[in-house]
């Protein structure tokens, strides 16, 4: 049917803040429902740990920047006749726009498939929304777009404060901000300027209290349409979507005020000319019938993401079809397989998400407001708001037991409360439990927090079920419809869980099948509820994989690639298997992926519920990262049938005492360490190791969980300053070797045999590993270190009868010296599967299937034929009042790679891959106030000023900001962490989107593969 | 999953024991706008949570609202499995109420049947009446019809003649005629069918919504048949064949379907996942119908365009 044979998707590159995995998703959606027609695929995008990046997807795959040179090559290489622009977040989308206004598209005949770029542009600008609104008739809030600040200033005078001030052409709100006088919109408008990509504004009265809702509308080319999901935020306005706790479906509007967000979302969706998929938010009046259409994402969003995890209906499916010409009523809904898309979905449940912020990590003290902050989140199913709620709060996995009951929710003192809803921080609903716990009513609680008091009932429903259990007067079923776990509950009555799991019953197994029960639905979605007694029916599964969990710094979508492999794998060999997950972002919460999904939580009482309802499942806890690492002991003990190595072998890699016992045992060296129980011990023993040292305290105040010490004065500074250290929280110093090269090696064994790829980092140790650049193969270490690496990680793999995945971080100096062992899968493994060609996940499951991996040699070591390089990327423009800088921490929310015939070409490409960053033409800061960095930053500044213009702050004085706001400075290399000195100049690039290079080894590489670039390297868009 | 007031108070719910599967219900409370008749028509409710309200608007919970009406509810139930059992099984009888099961059972089997009730009699209006202004006449045969639909018809500035769902001679002088929706089995209203044959033979303007669809297709000479899976819901897509060529998500509360065969009547409308007949015109009479409901309230307002439709149809023929 479609004309269309060869087709080009642009994904959405690397992982930040407000672009996650929910492009995956959807890209990965797209390239199926594009196959399935008989097309074939390119997928640009760098991202490697995507899952999207599998050549089982898509025919082609670019590992190239989304940059409009390098897709231009793709087209001119592959003459694609369309392009889908809408399954790539704002970053294909405007790569789409730039590649049809710069006349791309035109010349080479590419036609773009879905939405036309005129109605992109209609939706995109806000100037040319409120013009389109204006004339179909549909109501906006009083606004104006500005194109400076002066005249942002008048219009906000002419409104009437407060007023949000928004940013052209951005993505997830950036820039954005609530002005309630003419000073705050003075000081930030700047921003908002410099970070708009067409230099406009917009200047809107403040709907201050007013309901935001959401609806997901799909339309064809023949004009038919539903309005599929309706999202409500539990915040008020002002809130951005990514930032707001979000319920579905719709829990407060009537049907009249219902009808008329969805006309208004239809209207919307008509006068952008939507083709496909795109949502619609609509400002819903509290207190009176007003309504007013915000915006409008003609694309696959964030929201479209979890709107299909919500409703159980496949957006990007859908809208890729939409999109090839097909009608609503043509294709088929996938969850019923036996009614047409053309529907709108019934829940018979209610979900919660819930976004993780890690304000305390990048020290950022603001409230939350209409630019999103949060790295990640988890979405809870119930029968009811308080059980979807609870369960969200626990998944998001800050250590909180649900709404009450937890740290952070007994710690809190009542001023902190207080400050902590007057601030509107991060995790509220924690804080107006505790208020309400001290005796706040509702009222009270709204005076501060204008979110509906539907939802507020549910927080003093959960915290007056709490004090009644704390009095020992409890209905264990009516806890349980509330959503406590078996642990929340054993905590206040200072009883076992154990004890708890007997005296309730199962829950029930529900499905999620679009229609609530009204039609049968061949439907394997599922959640656990107390909202209900009966099992909707279900075939067991022979291997349970354990999902991930929420993103976080450090965990992201590289877990979700291994949880979803795996499962492929496993499936692959003949076996039914299952996920458990909850991250609405991901494609391993596809229903479509797997024999059985649970959409669940991811603790002990939850799997053993599972493992009850399955029978002999076998359970497999180490492909999605840290999380699975926690529950060994536990399901062991509960008698769950766990998959792979045993419990016994990761509690020893885990058990710093234990571990280095073992490698005593096995004679291979790690860098001598203790714990200390109090400052003086801390500093007594530092003297004996030598400085300098790295301290990891196990009591962390604030954000910082590690620190490197040069003197006496910095470790006790830092222990004062950072830590709670004492006999019950020790803190670890270990001896720190700067001069090493950091390297690692990702392994699969069998307990005998081993597969390992030994990879480089770039930058120095004292830089944690997820934020290095990573090369394969090693290319500085040399050939007797990479050996000892590999003989290494196999005595430990054999001594600890390893069955599956293993990652072992080495420092190499004067030898070989073992950082620490994780045996589960690690970031690195879809970069090392892709690079290597041998995907990682396929060796697990022969180990899991077989017992052992089908390999000759005990030792196998891979390296690639092609330079690789895995870079970082940061979010720090998006992360307001962040301090920018590298350290033992991890900061960076995303990666990237690329490879080269030369290390040079796969180095810029890789690190071209990550945004904001441009190879520099013309003037670079380049500067440190870190004696450890100087020399390294002197030679690329010699290098660099053969070319061009280079800089220190002390050369321009105040001169420094003002050019780096107006854009005049191509790139910022320093290195050190030193706010003190230079937080104005790091936080002035990151807010222009300047690219920053915070580490003085890779500013070398940098410069060097610079100069290799400007007299002539070639930068080639080679396929994978 | 939003209307609620507008269900319970609509009357083709008489008779009927009504399981909500959206888990909450009571939100926004309950307020007058809402309500497509003078009161709760359904005879209970069953929900899994009756929830306490918060709107600007509300005036009191569905709480208070149930037990001012002394109609009883029922809560904490697993209406899920509920919805699939009677999906399986069918509509079926039922009861409710604080007494032991075996108790409710011996005055279930005790009651009447649902099916040998005729409910509109229970909820059609007693005398004529008339409503709005406007040259054109419409008369509208209550057989326990929506305000909503009343409200269409006003907003678009015609004039109603209510009349008795028994008596619908008294509306034939009216230059079109409407047979509402209402409750219970189209086959015992066989007096209806007769006048509406009758009617036919005016050759004016004819529109009937859900029972009234039905009714006309009956008086027409099609065959009404019992769905294997009832359409029970505000979702659910109707694809119109002949007027627009559009596929619009609609509202559906019927039990029965239509089977035009021999009858002159051509569905116009139908529902693509099963086939089902959503809407009927007639080769050469002014005759429409809809199974849905166009009215919506509760749900999508995609096919209020039938209305409009209706009226210039009823204007051309009218010569106005």
């Amino acid at each position: 049917m479609p004309d269309v044979k060869k087709i080009l998707v642009i994904g959405s590159g690397a992982i930040k803040v407000a672009e996650a995995a929910e492009f995956d998703y959807s890209g990965s959606q797209a390239l199926k429902a594009f196959r399935e027609e008989g097309i074939e695929t390119v997928l640009v995008n760098p991202n490697i740990a995507t899952i999207q990046t599998s050549k089982l997807l898509a025919d082609k795959v670019y590992f190239v920047p989304i940059q409009r040179r390098f897709l231009v090559e793709v087209i001119e290489r592959e003459r694609p006749d369309a392009v889908a622009c809408g399954f790539g977040g704002q970053t294909a989308l405007s790569a789409c726009v730039d590649l049809h206004d710069s006349g791309a598209l035109g010349k080479y005949g590419v036609k773009v498939v879905g939405t036309p770029v005129s109605g992109i542009k209609r939706a995109l600008s806000r100037d040319l929304f409120q013009k389109a609104m204006r004339e179909v008739g549909i109501p906006i809030p009083p606004s104006a777009a500005a194109k400076t600040p002066e005249e942002a200033l008048e219009t906000a005078r002419a409104i009437g404060y407060p007023v949000v001030v928004r940013v052209s052409f951005n993505l997830g709100g950036a820039g954005a901000f609530v002005a309630r006088s003419e000073a705050e919109l003075k000081a930030r408008v700047y921003k908002a300027f410099a970070q708009s990509a067409i230099g406009e504004v917009l200047v809107e009265k403040y709907l201050e209290g007013w309901k935001e809702v959401e609806f997901e509308v799909v339309r064809d080319a023949y004009d038919n349409v539903a309005a599929v999901v309706c999202m409500e935020n539990v915040d008020p306005m002002g809130v951005h979507t990514g930032d707001s706790i979000v319920v579905a479906p719709c829990l407060t509007l009537t049907d009249e005020e219902y009808q008329k967000a969805r006309n208004i979302s239809i209207g919307v969706a008509k006068a952008i000319e939507l083709v496909g998929e795109g949502n619609v938010q609509v400002a819903v009046n509290h207190a009176g019938p007003e309504q007013y259409a915000i915006e409008t994402n003609p694309r696959m969003s964030r929201s479209s993401a979890l709107a299909s995890k919500a409703s159980g209906y496949p957006l990007a499916y859908i809208a890729a079809k939409l999109a090839l010409g097909y009608r609503l009523d043509e294709v088929l809904n996938q969850v019923t397989k036996r009614t047409v898309a053309a529907f709108e979905p019934a829940l018979d449940y209610i979900v919660v998400k819930h976004p993780r912020w890690e304000h305390d990590r990048f020290g950022i003290s603001e409230g939350l407001g209409p630019e999103m902050m949060s790295i990640g989140e988890a979405m809870g199913i119930g029968r009811s708001l308080e059980e979807a709620w609870q369960k969200a709060v626990r998944m998001i996995d800050i250590g909180e037991p649900g709404l009450v009951g937890g740290r952070m929710f007994k710690e809190l003192t009542p001023e902190e409360a207080r400050r902590c809803l007057a601030e509107y921080k991060p995790y509220w609903p924690i804080c107006v439990a505790k208020a309400m716990y001290l005796g706040a009513s509702v009222d009270e609680v709204y005076s501060y927090v204008k979110a509906d008091r539907f939802f507020l009932r549910a927080i003093q429903r959960v915290v007056e079920a709490y004090k009644a259990l704390e009095r020992g007067e409890y209905d264990i079923e009516e806890l349980k419809v509330l959503g406590f776990s078996d642990r929340q509950i054993a905590e206040a009555l200072g009883r076992g869980e154990d004890e708890v799991r007997r005296m309730r019953r199962r829950p029930a197994v529900k499905k999620i099948d679009t229609l609530a029960g009204e039609w049968p639905a061949e439907t394997n979605y599922l959640y656990l509820t107390y909202g209900g007694v009966y099992d909707d029916e279900e075939t067991p599964t022979d291997f349970l994989v354990v999902g991930a969990g929420v993103f976080r710094i450090g965990v992201s979508v590289e877990f979700d690639w291994s949880t979803v492999n795996l499962a492929q794998e496993l499936r692959n060999r003949g076996f039914k298997v299952g996920i458990l997950n909850y991250n609405p972002e991901t494609v391993s919460t596809d229903w479509d992926v797997v024999d059985k999904l649970y959409f669940d939580e991811i603790t002990r009482e939850r799997i053993v519920d599972i493992a009850e309802k399955e029978g002999g499942v076998t359970v497999v806890l180490y492909a999605g990262g840290q999380i699975g690492q926690r529950l060994y002991k536990e399901l062991e003990a509960a008698g769950v049938k766990i998959g792979g190595t045993r419990p016994r072998s990761i509690d020893m890699a885990e058990d710093r005492g234990k571990f280095s016992e073992l490698l005593e045992k096995l004679g291979v060296r790690q860098p001598p360490w203790f714990a200390a129980r109090s400052i003086e011990e801390a500093v007594k023993l530092a003297e004996d190791l030598g400085y300098p040292v790295l301290v990891r305290p196990s009591y962390v105040l604030g954000g910082t969980y590690m620190a490197v010490a040069y003197n006496k004065e910095e470790l006790v500074g830092f222990l004062k300053r950072a830590a709670k250290i004492s006999g019950e929280h020790p803190a670890v110093v270990s001896k720190f070797m700067p001069r090493g090269v950091e390297a690692e090696v990702d392994a699969v064994s069998d307990g005998v045999k081993l597969v390992a790829t030994p990879i480089e980092h770039i930058e120095p140790p004292g830089v944690h590993s997820g934020d290095s650049t990573m090369v394969l193969p090693p290319r500085r270490l040399e050939e007797w270190a990479v050996k000892k690496m590999a003989e290494a990680v196999h005595r430990i793999a054999r001594e600890l009868e390893v069955k599956g995945p293993l990652n072992v971080q080495f420092i190499v100096y004067d030898d070989v010296y073992i950082i620490e062992a994780n045996l589960r899968v690690s970031r690195s493994m879809p970069f090392v599967s892709k690079a290597t060609g041998i995907n990682y996940m396929s060796l697990v499951a022969d180990v899991l299937v077989n017992g052992k991996l089908a390999v000759d040699e005990e030792v196998v070591t891979l390296r690639p034929s092609k330079w690789w390089v895995k870079s970082p990327q940061f979010s720090w423009s998006r992360l307001r009042g962040a301090y920018p800088r590298l350290g033992p921490v991890m900061y960076s929310t995303g990666e990237v790679a690329s490879n080269g015939a030369v290390f040079e070409e796969a180095l810029l490409k890789s690190w071209l891959s990550a945004t904001p960053n441009k190879i520099p033409t013309r003037n670079a800061l380049v500067y440190t106030y870190d004696r450890h960095h100087a020399e390294l930053l002197a030679q690329a500044a010699s290098l660099l000023s053969t070319r061009f213009q280079v800089y220190t702050p002390e050369d321009l004085g105040e001169e420094a900001a003002e050019m780096l706001k107006w854009r005049k400075i191509d790139m910022v290399m320093t290195a050190g962490d030193t706010p003190d000195r230079d937080f104005h100049i790091r936080r002035t690039a990151a807010d222009t989107n300047t690219p920053l290079v915070l580490d003085s080894t890779l500013a070398l590489e940098l410069a060097k593969a610079f100069l290799w670039y400007y007299n002539n390297g070639k930068l080639e868009a080679a396929p994978w | 999953m939003v209307g609620y007031p507008q269900v319970l108070t609509d009357p083709s719910y008489k008779g009927q024991i009504v399981t909500f599967t959206m888990p909450l219900i009571g939100n926004y409370g309950v307020s007058e706008d809402q309500l497509e008749s003078d009161g709760i028509k359904a005879e209970g409710v069953v929900v899994f949570e009756a929830t306490a309200p918060s709107h600007y608007k509300s005036v009191m919970s569905l709480h208070e609202w149930l037990a001012a009406e002394g109609v009883p509810g029922i809560a904490r139930v697993d209406t899920r499995a509920l919805a699939i059992r009677l999906r399986e099984h069918g509509v079926m009888m039922g009861a409710l109420g604080p007494e032991e099961p075996g108790e409710l059972l011996r005055r279930l089997k005790a009651s009447p049947r649902y099916d040998e009730v005729n409910y509109v009699d229970l909820v059609s209006v007693k005398e004529p009446k008339e409503m709005g202004e406007g040259r054109l006449c419409i008369g509208v045969v209550d057989c326990g019809v929506k305000r909503s639909i009343l409200a269409e018809f006003l907003k678009r500035g015609v004039r109603l003649k209510v009349v008795p769902c028994r008596r619908p001679e008294l509306a034939f002088d009216c230059d079109a005629l409407f047979i509402s929706n209402g409750p219970g089995n189209p086959r015992l209203l066989g007096f209806l069918a007769e006048r509406v044959r009758q009617y036919v033979e005016y050759k004016k303007p004819l529109l009937g919504v859900c029972l009234g669809h039905q009714v006309i297709a009956m008086a027409l000479g099609a065959d009404v048949y019992k769905l294997k899976f009832g359409h029970r819901a505000s979702n659910k897509p109707v694809r119109d064949l002949r007027f627009t060529g559009k596929t619009y998500i609609t509202v559906h509360n019927h039990g029965y379907a239509v089977d035009p065969k021999g009858s002159g009547l051509k569905a116009w409308a139908i529902q693509p996942d099963d086939g089902t007949v959503e809407g009927l015109f007639h080769e050469s009479l002014p005759v429409l119908t809809t199974q849905f409901h166009p009215e919506a309230s509760p749900g999508p307002h995609d096919t209020r365009w039938v209305f409009d439709m209706f009226v210039k149809l009823a204007e051309r023929h009218a010569g106005r």
